[in-house]
């Protein structure tokens, strides 16, 4: 009754609804994450270069722009290889790219024009939130240094998670440390095991494939309403 | 109430236009196309009868004249633009008569005379109105629209066919105004059939039989049972608004006052003749005389003004005039409006209003270049990439599994670096061992190459790279050595 007049803002907020996770394609991590990453929050992946964040959020939009939903990707590096995007089976018809600039602002653009490069990023990620009807939503923070990553405020994510709160669109940030803290529905962490080199060394090896583990360091979990049973 | 049609035809429309007001009883031909390659596109009773016929080029079309003793054929070259203007004055008669009328084809009006108290009063309006515009018309009235068609056609002057004499009319008709194909006429040749009375006695089961779904046409029209609907004309909107202001504007919150109004104008327009937008053009007028003019091209119909009013505001925002504006002009160019079945299997897509404004704020915010859908570039390159205009169709659909391209396990992708990490590297020989950047230095564990890429050898610019996936520090890189400076940079990373 309170929600109806308008008056539910201190109530909990409402669950978001049933939709299917967005799948990874990779069958162990989907079936320890319940289907996959969660629709209507916040997903960090985190991990070093060479651990396979790229590879791992490729296969997520390959699945999603092939089952027929439209994706974003919020490029804050320019960092998009589109070749490698289409050998991952992204469908590029499908696929919206943003690319923000990649070049670091010396401090004089940062203090006199009052130009900060990481706001494009953020600005393209809230403008794109707000738009609705993306099954995904990238924001590719992976080659930023730590200095420029410092610059996203807690604030944001929140902004950023109450966006697409209650949608479809599963919110996916690529990035080198844990950057949303309270805001992330699940944060998985990478790290490399080791790398496939195929051929003989000294002769002909080829880089064939890339081995890595992932830790799923935090996971918010949906509390079932009290009072009611389970498996009612 | 019993239906009533009229029907105008203008003979040779397209030789009545080039001769509209004159006399001529030669033969006549009019040509299309660009010499040599000219070819007649309608012709005259005197020159049909010298064998000429439409299609034929041109100057076959002379020497058989010549060659038949029918002397000169007298040519004129069509006119497109003078058919669409004489055909929109011809309207404007109809539309004098009755305000019901199909614009059927050149020349050929169908006028839906139904109520009206004196119809006869009204087809001799209607013939004086075409005589004035210097046209000799052919017009007919009957109850049966396919009857007064065929009466212009056989019957010069105005005509009437009064009730219950259709059938009888059409039955001394030559098959020739029937609307059969070639194949079509040839059977009912071979069978004998030489007039619609002829054919009116044949069995409509025994037609459907041998010409199925057109056979029963062809028995309707030939009884004159026939009937079609009416589709009215509708006189094209103006799709142009424009303001004068009494002072000049130099911020965009008072002009996008101004383009509101006459852009909610236009979209009314639109919305009652079912179009959409598909171009919209700004000009504005300048204080310093000059005129400034934008046109946004949007990859959806659209209708709703304040998106357009949105759209029409960051383009000017990014696009400033460079002076006051003393008056605005708005134009679109219409397009029909999306028609979408939606399914409840398919995922949610943006809608195209609210994707439009955020494709254009995103563009405002990192340059219209920058933003849209990735096309992988026919090139080798390192750091290439280019996007194209981001359109979703309103309905997608999931790939059929043999087009979809899925990998069981991730492979390693390649993230470029833009620009490239320039680097100084220790080689033994051709083959790279230590490798010092900015953000990693260290020996190279494990290296695969060089593998050899070079391009635009056809231009003044050739390029020719080798390139090495390197190990260093257990991370993987690309590394390039480019030939012609001798330079080593580091052009992405695997990850």
């Amino acid at each position: 009754m309170l929600r109806k007049r308008g008056l539910g803002r201190a109530l909990p907020k409402q669950e978001t609804p049933d939709h299917l996770p967005a799948a990874t394609g990779l069958e162990r991590l989907d079936a320890q994450l319940g289907g996959g990453l969660p629709r209507g929050r916040v997903s960090e992946i985190t991990g070093p270069e060479s651990s396979g964040r790229t590879a791992l959020v490729f296969s997520l939009l390959a699945r999603a722009t092939q089952r027929g939903e439209v994706a974003a990707y919020i490029d804050a590096t320019d960092c998009l290889d589109p070749r490698s995007a289409l050998a991952a089976g992204i469908v590029l018809d499908r696929l919206l790219w943003v690319r923000c600039e990649s070049r670091e602002r010396s401090r004089y653009e940062q203090l006199v024009l009052k130009q900060q490069p990481v706001d494009h990023a953020w600005q393209a990620a809230n403008l794109v939130a707000s738009a609705g009807g993306f099954g995904v939503i990238v924001i590719d923070l992976g080659g930023l240094s730590l200095r420029k990553q410092r610059e996203w405020q807690r604030h944001q994510w929140i902004r950023l998670k109450q966006a697409i709160e209650h949608t479809s669109t599963a919110l996916v940030t690529l990035s080198e440390r844990r950057l949303v803290g309270s805001a992330a529905g699940l944060s998985l962490a990478l790290s490399r095991s080791h790398a496939h080199w195929e051929g003989e060394r000294g002769i002909s090896l080829l880089l064939n494939g890339l081995a890595f583990e992932v830790n799923v360091a935090r996971k918010l979990t949906v509390a079932e309403p009290r009072g009611l049973a389970s498996g009612f | 109430m019993q239906p009533l049609f009229a029907v105008m035809q203008i003979p040779d429309f397209a030789a009545a236009v080039l001769i509209r007001g004159k006399r001529h009883s030669g033969a006549l031909a009019v040509s299309t196309g660009e010499a040599p390659n000219q070819f007649v596109f309608s012709a005259n009773e005197p020159a049909r009868k010298g064998r000429i016929h439409e299609g034929m080029p041109l100057a076959e079309a002379r020497s058989r004249f010549s060659f038949h003793g029918g002397g000169e054929l007298k040519v004129l070259e069509r006119d497109p633009e003078a058919e669409q203007r004489s055909q929109k004055q011809l309207l404007d008669v109809a539309q004098s008569a009755t305000p019901r009328f199909e614009d059927s084809a050149p020349g050929l009006i169908l006028l839906d005379f139904t109520g009206l108290r004196e119809p006869h009063a009204s087809a001799l309006h209607l013939f004086n109105g075409a005589q004035q515009l210097g046209f000799e018309p052919n017009i007919a009235v009957s109850q049966n629209r396919f009857v007064a068609l065929c009466a212009t056609r056989t019957r010069s002057g105005l005509t009437h066919i009064y009730p219950g004499q259709e059938a009888g009319f059409l039955t001394v008709q030559p098959l020739d105004v029937l609307p059969l194909d070639e194949a079509e006429r040839e059977t009912l040749s071979r069978w004998g059939i030489r007039t619609v009375g002829e054919l009116a006695k044949l069995s409509e089961d025994d037609l459907v039989e041998r010409f199925g779904e057109r056979g029963a046409r062809m028995a309707r029209l030939a009884k004159g049972e026939e009937t079609a609907l009416l589709k009215a004309y509708e006189n094209p909107p103006e799709l142009e608004e424009k303001q004068d202001f009494d002072w000049e504007v130099g911020e965009i919150e008072p002009l996008s006052f101004a383009l509101s109004g006459m852009l909610e104008k236009l979209s009314f327009k639109l919305e009652s003749h079912s179009l959409a937008v598909a171009k919209l053009k700004t000009v504005l007028k300048l204080a310093n005389g000059d005129s400034f003019e934008r046109t946004l091209e949007l990859s959806y119909p659209l209708t709703d003004p304040r998106t357009l009013l949105t759209l029409a505001r960051l383009d000017l925002s990014a696009h400033p005039p460079g002076a006051g504006i003393v008056g605005a002009a708005v134009a679109v160019v219409p397009t029909e409006r999306r028609r979408t079945q939606f399914s409840l299997f398919a995922p949610d897509l943006p809608s195209p209003e609210k994707l439009a404004v955020t494709l254009a704020r995103l563009g405002g915010l990192v340059g219209e270049e920058r933003v849209g859908m990735p096309v992988a570039p026919d090139t080798h390159r390192p750091g290439t990439a280019a996007v194209a205009t981001f359109v979703t169709k309103t309905q997608t659909s999931a790939l059929e599994p043999t087009q979809q391209v899925l990998s069981p396990a991730p492979r390693p992708m390649f993230r470029c670096f833009r620009p490239p990490w320039t680097a100084k590297v220790i080689s033994r020989g051709e083959t790279p061992v230590y490798l010092d950047t900015e953000p990693v230095s260290g020996p190279i564990t494990t290296r695969s190459g060089p593998w050899r890429v070079c391009g635009d050898w056809w231009t003044q610019a050739p390029w020719q790279y080798q390139e090495w996936d390197v190990e260093v520090e257990s991370r993987l890189y690309r590394l390039c050595y480019e030939l012609s400076t001798g330079k080593w940079c580091v052009t992405g990373a695997y990850d």
